[in-house]
């Protein structure tokens, strides 16, 4: 097999589902390190199991219809759903990992991590649903504006959140320098688009946008602190 | 950390990133009704207002180390 061949296979809808499935794998393993829960077990809390699962194929849905189904989304995306599916009720699959993984700082990172699913979810749903009235964007300009708002808007809900207490000063830097991470990308790619250089300049965008998924990376970490 | 306050922040989120797409789609929408694309002066306009934000993000972080 070529790697071109390789590379098609694996672009294919079917395959990304599989991807997605690995993403929510790797969050259960992440959760079970170090503790003395067995996979076994841990997917034997079948309410969280079941509901990851479905949420899974919602977003794969999602995915497809919002034309957004790639490897990274799929992969993210598919690690946020087994981390979310912790959130369904107390006392279940998450008290069992809790109990030897998190500590006192727990809530804050389950906040970052609903404040997260909500953004990576709701802004392609946004984008692309034009029943909401919103532009369908075409251009890179478009790409470009949308992407810049999406930095704003968590800049904005950071600043609040952070003055409510619901986050903490650390939480709020790292959004901070996330965000200007962001933009930082997205002026350069704007910058080489506008040399010329479609393609990168695209590449540069999506790796702009790509950069919420590493930021559930940073809430796992801090799950396991 | 109750539930009802994540759910508020997530809700929060969510209006801030409709807000921040309905503007960036009402820009679209007149370029479009224009026959031509955003313009640079345009998103010049929307750097400035994440300029904005990212300031006041800033504030509220000397504001929350002042405090605690």
């Amino acid at each position: 097999m070529t790697p071109d061949e390789l590379k098609t296979l694996l672009s294919t809808p079917l395959a990304l589902f599989v991807v997605m499935l690995l993403g929510s794998l790797g969050s259960a393993l992440k959760q079970v390190k170090g503790t003395d829960t067995s996979l076994g077990s841990y997917f034997a809390h079948w309410p969280e199991t079941l509901s990851a699962l479905i949420a899974n194929v919602l977003a794969f849905g999602m995915l497809v219809v919002t034309d957004s189904l790639n490897f990274a989304s799929a992969l993210g995306i598919g690690y946020v759903a087994n981390s979310a599916a912790d959130l369904i009720r107390a006392g279940g699959r998450s008290d069992i990992v809790g109990r030897t993984t998190r500590q006192a700082g727990f809530a804050r990172p389950i906040l970052l991590a609903i404040l997260l699913v909500t953004a990576v979810i709701a802004m392609p749903v946004l984008q692309g649903c034009t029943a909401l009235g919103l532009q369908a964007p075409k251009t890179f300009a478009d790409d470009y504006a949308y992407a810049l708002s999406q930095t704003t808007a968590l800049r904005t809900a950071a600043a609040q959140a952070l003055n409510t207490r619901q986050i903490s000063v650390a939480d709020a830097q790292y959004v901070l320098a996330l965000t200007d991470q962001s933009r930082s990308l997205l002026d350069t790619s704007r910058q080489v688009y506008e040399a010329g250089e479609s393609l990168k300049g695209q590449s540069q965008l999506e790796l702009a946008t790509n950069i919420l998924t590493r930021l559930q990376a940073y809430l796992n970490a801090r799950q396991v602190q | 950390m109750s539930t009802t306050r994540n759910l508020n922040a997530a809700i929060g989120l969510l209006l801030n990133l409709t807000a921040a797409a309905g503007k960036a789609s009402a820009l679209i929408g007149t370029a479009r009704a224009e026959g031509r694309d955003v313009t640079a002066e345009e998103l010049a306009g929307l750097q400035a207002a994440d300029d904005a934000a990212r300031g006041d993000l800033v504030a509220a972080i000397e504001a929350a180390k002042a405090g605690s």
